[in-house]
């Protein structure tokens, strides 16, 4: 092997490089060879390694830097998420500030909700308040037809059909009732959880102050 | 040698010995080599970095028809040789209290 040779394998192996890496190693190479002169060639040859051991090492501590450069870079990522944290303490305040102002409107908004929430419930109220008026009415013609027993046939008759209509509607409003429950309850209990977890998150300003 | 010069060690030596006066690869690897005991491969590299982390730069100078490129410490490299002998005092201070413990008495 000679000089020439050296710097060309040298070249090759390296050209997975930047240009500025590969003309730097080269340049160096080049510059020991001449100054060690060709009668040294064998000693400069030991000197530098191989072609193959000399750009293993130039490649492994090209790959080391840049990995600094990367690790350098999250550290800027992480300090940008410290400044995020930063500002989030200046949100918690302005929240405390703005109490005077939010802490009406929090009330306004729970209002709001519960006047939702008795409207959405007033269907059931009104089933249940059904059947307990049907079940009544059932029982009172029941009694009817057995006061009338002594009195005439027909009237017992008529009183028997009258709380038979009132089973029947009453038997009518209980299915409504459970199928309405049926519907709603899973639909009761997801709005209630999300109403829940928005009372604790409005909470966290609150119990801040 | 049983101790062994390590990175942070080759770094500071050859940053140290460019604080007298720049010099060009072939005789700054020459001396490394000659005052360390270690292998050339390791310096270019070594060489490289100081150079891209800005301790050190390069110019060319041409002689007899050659072109020498002469290593430079920058300010920031002669502040990081500063940086190295004040570790260097405490780290040897450390290890020297240990290592020669009790033998002012003998």
């Amino acid at each position: 092997m000679n000089k020439e040779k050296y710097i060309e394998r040298l070249q090759k192996l390296l050209q997975d490089l930047p240009e500025d890496e590969i003309d730097s190693a080269i340049h160096y190479v080049a510059e020991y060879f001449e100054e060690a002169g060709e009668e040294n060639f064998d000693q400069a040859f030991a000197d530098l390694g191989s072609p193959q051991k000399f750009a293993a090492q130039i490649k492994a501590d090209f790959v080391i830097r840049h990995n600094k450069e990367d690790v350098e870079s999250t550290e800027s990522v992480k300090s940008a998420a410290k400044k995020r944290k930063q500002s989030s303490g200046w949100v918690i305040l302005l929240g405390i500030l703005s109490l005077p102002i939010s802490l009406p409107l929090l009330i306004c908004i729970g209002v709001l909700i519960l006047c939702g929430m008795v409207i959405a419930f007033l269907p059931i109220l009104i089933l249940g308040l059904l059947l307990v008026v049907f079940f009544a009415l059932a029982l009172f013609f029941i009694r009817i037809a057995v006061l009338s027993i002594s009195i005439n046939l027909a009237s017992v008759w008529l009183a028997i059909a009258g709380s038979l209509i009132m089973a029947a509607l009453f038997c009518i409003t209980a299915a409504g009732l459970l199928g309405l429950f049926k519907k709603l309850l899973p639909w009761i209990i997801s709005k209630l959880g999300a109403l829940f977890y928005r009372l604790k998150g409005e909470h966290g300003y609150e119990s801040v102050d | 040698m049983i101790f062994q010069v390590s990175a942070a060690m080759l770094d500071a030596c050859v940053l140290a010995i460019l604080t007298h006066e720049d010099k060009y690869g072939y005789k700054l690897t020459q001396e490394i080599k000659e005052k360390l005991g270690i292998s050339e491969s390791t310096l270019y590299p070594v060489l490289r970095r100081l150079q891209k982390e800005a301790f050190l730069e390069t110019y060319d100078v041409a002689v007899t028809g050659r072109n020498r490129r002469y290593y430079r410490l920058t300010q920031r490299g002669r502040e990081k040789v500063m940086d190295y002998r004040e570790e260097w005092l405490k780290f040897t201070n450390r290890i020297g209290t240990i290592l020669m413990e009790g033998t002012e008495n003998e």
